[in-house]
């Protein structure tokens, strides 16, 4: 979630300490020049960013580091002249004092991200375009040698995701995954109840969010003037162009055409199912068996992990499926992420947090392990940049949680029971599963 | 004839209507819809050409239709029955076939065909139309056979045109193809830019040792800004080869790489690859990194001593220390904390007493990981003199520091020592709960020094037993300043309310209770709350008569945190008759807390609102009488709540009651109840209350007439 953090980029060394960890080397030009808060440091300590994709997310992220007087936006990247246009005048009026004295020399605005990419004076990207894009975008950043916070679900396929952890790892950047419940304290606390064994053993975990990705059909509509409808498409498939195919819109829109992206599975799924995984403990592995609701196992779709707990995806098709499921008394449904174990059970969601018994909603105490605490989204990943630690949703972590959506659209896709090997992160004895791991790209983008 | 014109205008006005809202739906997108049936291969016939329908339902089912019957087929054990699909499914693409459905066909061999539909697909790499030769490009580039892979060879020894050309570099290189290389590796010394980038790109993935080669031999004469281009492809073969266990092959591209000549981004990216693969031996390289003069390598390099495991690397990272600024020393002691391996605690133990406030820090931050029970002094003298964030860290690490001993040794600290180290020791013993601890702590309640004193009586709150009262008592009847004073009756009172010998806790107070003078004395009779029973309620009565007002409040304070029932009716006594309101209310609040427990049936709850209401004028009394109503299913607790919805102080609660109560009556809900209900429809924000109040106005039956 974007928030109004102030970012000092550079930090006092001597005499001085920020947080627990301990003062962290900046990446950069070490200074002795502190700066207290609501200040505008110096252009020379600011962070400078570029926006890849402004569209209705990546705008709230824009709005945020606009407002945010440590961070420097440096570019910004549409393939919408309009909305490139219009980014550029508000950096532009944003910065118009800095500008005028000279210090600053204004926004570019850019179609193609490869030309952004080859800007020596930016620092990071926010990048926040449809999932089809996440990883060549972010994986040329890495490249670059420049850290990234990219928009969740973090790829399009799993086989995508890995190489994005590749790319992010080889080159040693700091990559904070756009599941921002995990700094929320809601969703910390219920984790930190269910790791520390609160409810006891977990024997099911219910996810209430939507449905997988289609193949969606549409007419075709002329191409907006300044849209660069091949560009958008990129590395999908050649398709006539369509306003509400290419719509960020979130009920809709491209999160429903399963060649951009994985549905609600990953739209929402990459938010509760992440928290899912956090709560288990599994952010370095994932389930070992999917089986859809044609199995006729469960009423739903459900995961099965090594330790035997299942997951639901608390959703049908027909709206009642769902509804067969025994769940703890007292419950009629699934609000977020339900967990429940042999002693009781945990619900968040956003703004939400219930539990049974009572009882255990107490802070934690000195025997039991606290769960990593972010400040906010935005405002943990600064900070890694600065200590180059992990933050709260690391490449890895991201990676590992968009792979439990996909493994569940590929059951509904395949409609047949799958086992998967979280370390080899392949299917086992099904080829044609396995087939779903990625999609090769349009020429020419490839995956590299 | 005018009507029947009429009525036909009227009919055509609709269908166009319906037409353009039709058209309207449409634009936005069609949903497929599963088939009601398994589809077969006979069904192609029919679902072929509706894959390409102008009706967008339609091909939207068709497309759903094929895509069922490829995936069915393509399940493990039926490998007959998929390759007959498969067929099936190529045997489609012939030009007559519209070309939107030829595109869907190839995209299922993309996901189901293997080699018997290679020269269909081959034959597409020729075809006339883009779409249809890029769809079959990407369809035996994901093809696992053989066959494929000598197609797509035999195709880019063949492409012609530039951009096909870099498409086939692309699918034979996507397949990690060694076969492929010689091939690549040629185009990699092209003319065109972009061939070379796809050639290079193409090696990089393929990633094997021959793929490697052939990039080392071009890369010094790539156009510059392929430079990096290269040495990323490079890097990813080096990455390769060390996955596949050709550890010593990957190192040496590392160190091809790691040279001055190369980018910053590159050079990481080596020392990174020669961390992983030559472990605490490429540690000094690290080490050099930061005594050199490139900032923008610094922190970095050092993210990757977290790589490598092992108490010769953490050796390794110590040896960096004394080669380094301060500020980098203070990040290696915290990457030694979070490495938690014991090689590190001598190096972290020496930081802590390092001159600079930002090593000490991270010292006591990695102590919380690596330290004993020899370190608590350390810590406790640490939280006890540094200020700030360096405290801070020092408090942190007594608190989370886990092993045997630990809490035996925050007791001796507390027992003897400087009194402000003695006073944090305390301090941690309580957020720990260190019962171990506890006998100390409570000795150091009677401490000659007031900030010890005031710790240990705080800290009872989390320490202290029934065993513990007596001293706590005393020391309580003994307190002079207001701090003193409260941190004892919080402590009293937490340890009355969860002990597990009421009879043993009773007995220490009643005993202290005719001795004591307040404030003391009103501390005891707030504890008898938290106690009950019988003889603590006789006591509690009895000074509910005192003169002395602060013990008549205390009293009333007791009775309203009373366990049980038995409290009411001397609640309900001061509700009506004290003469401070202040007792009035809190004999009120008490007096609901006692209604709307689990316990209480649904006639006493609503016969204790019906009391209380009759007590108070007070809105915020009411809209407690409006919670613990909205709990009681009950046409009664319906009539009390129902009039309090047009008091605008009131409204928000009396809606959530009024809907909550109505929803639980569900069919017996009374007409009269109706204004009541459509106004918390209105009032409310909350969804839940909206839809409650509407499913309860759906259920009114109207009245008889």
């Amino acid at each position: 979630m974007p928030g109004k953090m102030q970012l000092s980029r550079r930090l006092l060394l001597k005499g001085a300490a920020a947080g627990a960890l301990g003062v962290a080397a900046a990446p950069y030009v070490i200074t002795s020049t502190a700066l207290g808060a609501g200040a505008r440091p110096p252009a020379s300590e600011r962070l400078t960013l570029g926006h890849i994709g402004i569209g209705n997310q990546g705008s709230g992220h824009f709005g945020s580091m606009l407002g945010n007087a440590g961070v420097q936006i440096l570019a910004v990247c549409d393939v919408r002249k309009t909305v490139r246009d219009s980014c550029q005048k508000r950096v532009d009026d944003r910065y118009a004092d800095e500008r005028s004295s000279g210090k600053y020399q204004g926004c570019a605005a850019y179609n193609d991200f490869r030309d952004l990419m080859a800007r020596q004076d930016v620092d990071a990207f926010i990048i926040a375009v449809p999932d089809h894009w996440h990883a060549l975008i972010s994986i040329a950043a890495a490249k670059a040698g420049k850290d990234i916070y990219c928009e969740k679900p973090m790829a399009l396929t799993i086989r995508q995701a890995r190489a994005m952890v590749s790319a992010v790892r080889r080159y040693g950047r700091v990559f904070q995954t756009g599941s921002q419940q995990r700094s929320s304290p809601e969703f910390r606390k219920g984790c930190e109840y269910v790791r520390n064994g609160r409810i006891g053993k977990i024997t099911d975990v219910y996810v209430n969010v939507g449905g997988p990705s289609v193949e969606k059909q549409f007419p075709e509509e002329p191409i907006p003037e300044g849209f660069d409808w091949d560009f958008w498409l990129g590395p999908a498939p050649w398709v006539l162009h369509n306003a509400e195919r290419c719509s960020g819109n979130y009920g809709g829109g491209w999160r429903h055409v399963r060649d951009y992206s994985g549905g609600m599975m990953t739209d929402w799924g990459a938010h509760h199912f992440d928290i899912t995984q956090w709560g288990l403990g599994m952010d370095a592995t994932g389930p070992v068996e999917i089986h859809p609701p044609e199995s006729g196992k469960f009423p739903t779709l459900t995961y099965k992990y090594a330790t035997g707990t299942l997951l639901h995806h608390f959703w049908s098709a027909d709206g009642k499926a769902q509804n067969q499921y025994k769940l703890p008394e007292g419950k009629n449904g699934a609000n977020g992420v339900l967990f429940v174990g042999e002693k009781g059970w945990v619900e968040v969601n956003r703004g939400h947090f219930a539990c049974f018994p009572e009882s255990i909603d107490t802070p934690l105490g000195p025997g039991e392990k606290p769960l990593y605490k972010s400040p906010e989204h935005h405002q943990d990943w600064f900070n890694c940049i600065k200590t180059r630690q992990k933050p709260i949703c690391d490449v890895e972590v991201g990676c590992r949680s968009v792979s439990v959506c996909h493994l569940g659209n590929i059951a509904y896709w395949t409609g047949r029971s799958l086992k998967w090997d979280p370390a080899k992160e392949e299917f086992i004895g099904d080829d044609e599963a396995n087939r779903w791991l990625d999609r090769p790209m349009r020429a020419p983008w490839r995956l590299v | 004839m005018k009507l029947a014109l009429t009525a036909a205008l009227t009919l055509a006005v609709a269908l166009l209507a319906a037409g353009h809202a039709q058209a309207q739906d449409k634009s936005k997108g069609v949903y497929p819809e599963k088939p009601a049936t398994a589809p077969a291969v006979k069904d192609l016939d029919t679902l072929v050409p509706d894959s390409a329908s102008d009706d967008l339902q339609k091909r939207a089912n068709a497309m759903k239709a094929i895509e069922v019957l490829a995936m069915n087929a393509a399940r493990p054990g039926a490998e007959a029955e998929r390759a007959a699909v498969s067929q099936a499914l190529a045997a489609k693409l012939v030009p007559a076939t519209p070309q939107f459905a030829r595109v869907w066909l190839i995209r299922q061999l993309q996901l189901i065909g293997k080699a018997e539909v290679v020269p269909v697909l081959t034959g597409l790499l020729d075809d006339k139309e883009l779409i249809i030769r890029e769809t079959a490009r990407r369809a035996l580039q994901y093809n696992p056979s053989a066959e494929a892979g000598a197609a797509l060879r035999a195709a880019l020894d063949k492409a012609a045109d530039p951009a096909w050309k870099i498409a086939m570099i692309n699918a034979v290189s996507q397949r990690k193809d060694a076969a492929g290389t010689a091939a690549i590796a040629k185009l990699a010394a092209d003319k065109d830019e972009a061939i070379v980038a796809a050639a290079l790109d193409g090696l990089g993935t393929i990633g094997t040792a021959d793929a490697a080669k052939a990039i080392a031999a071009v890369r010094a004469g790539v156009p510059e800004k392929l430079k990096n281009l290269a040495g990323d492809d490079y890097l990813r073969c080096a990455d390769q080869l060390m996955k596949d266990g050709q550890k010593d092959a990957a190192a040496a591209i590392y160190q091809a790489i790691y040279v001055p000549t190369e980018t910053v981004s590159l050079r990481l990216a080596a020392l990174r690859g020669l961390v992983l693969t030559k472990g605490a031996a490429a540690i000094p390289m690290i080490g050099e990194v930061l005594a050199g003069k490139e900032d923008a390598m610094k922190a970095v390099a050092l993210s990757f001593v977290q790589e490598v495991p092992g108490a010769d690397a953490t050796a390794a990272i110590v040896a960096l220390l004394p080669k380094v600024a301060a500020g980098d020393q203070a990040i290696i002691i915290a990457a030694l904390g979070r490495r938690g391996d014991a090689a590190g605690k001598a190096a972290v133990l020496n930081a802590a007493k390092n001159a600079d406030a930002g090593i000490r820090t991270a010292a006591y931050t990695a102590i919380g990981t690596l330290g004993g029970a020899a370190e608590v002094s350390l810590l406790a003298g640490a939280a006890a003199k540094a200020e700030g964030a360096e405290a801070d860290a020092a408090r942190l690490a007594l608190v989370q520091m886990s092993g045997p001993d630990i809490n035996g040794a925050l007791a001796a600290a507390v027992a003897k020592g400087d009194p402000k180290a003695r006073a944090e020791a305390i301090k941690a013993a309580a957020a720990r709960k260190a019962a171990e601890a506890a006998p100390a702590v409570l000795a150091a309640t009677g401490d000659a020094d007031a900030a010890v004193r005031l710790e240990a009586v705080k800290a009872m709150e989390n320490l202290g037993t029934e065993q513990s009262l007596p001293a706590l008592i005393a020391i309580l009847g003994k307190a002079q300043v207001a701090a003193d004073q409260d941190a004892g009756e919080k402590s009293l009172l937490a340890i009355c309310a969860r002990a597990t010998n009421k009879d043993a806790a009773l007995q220490a107070v009643l005993g202290a209770l005719p001795g004591a003078k307040m404030p003391a004395r009103g501390s005891l009779i707030k504890a008898l709350g938290k106690l009950g029973g019988p003889k603590a309620l006789a006591a509690v009565k009895a000074a509910l008569r005192d003169a002395d007002a602060a013990a008549h409040e205390a009293a009333v304070r007791s009775l309203a945190d009373w366990p049980d029932m038995a409290a009411a009716p001397d609640l309900l006594a001061v509700a009506k008759a004290d003469t401070k309101e202040t007792n009035q209310v809190l004999a009120l609040r008490g007096y609901l807390r006692l209604a709307g427990l689990p316990e209480r049936t649904t006639e006493e709850r609503v016969s204790m609102c019906r009391e209380a209401l009759a007590c108070t004028k007070r809105a915020d009394v009411k809209r407690l009488i409006l919670g613990v109503l909205a709990e009681a299913s009950s046409l009664e607790a319906l009539a009390m709540a129902c009039p309090m919805i047009e008091d605008s102080a009131l409204k928000n609660e009396a809606a959530v009651a009024v809907a909550k109560i109505a929803k639980s009556l569900g069919n017996k809900v009374p007409e009269n109840a109706r204004p009541a209900l459509e106004a918390a429809r209105t009032i409310s924000k909350d969804k839940k209350v909206i839809a409650d109040a509407e499913d309860a106005l759906k259920k009114i039956k109207p009245a008889k007439k």
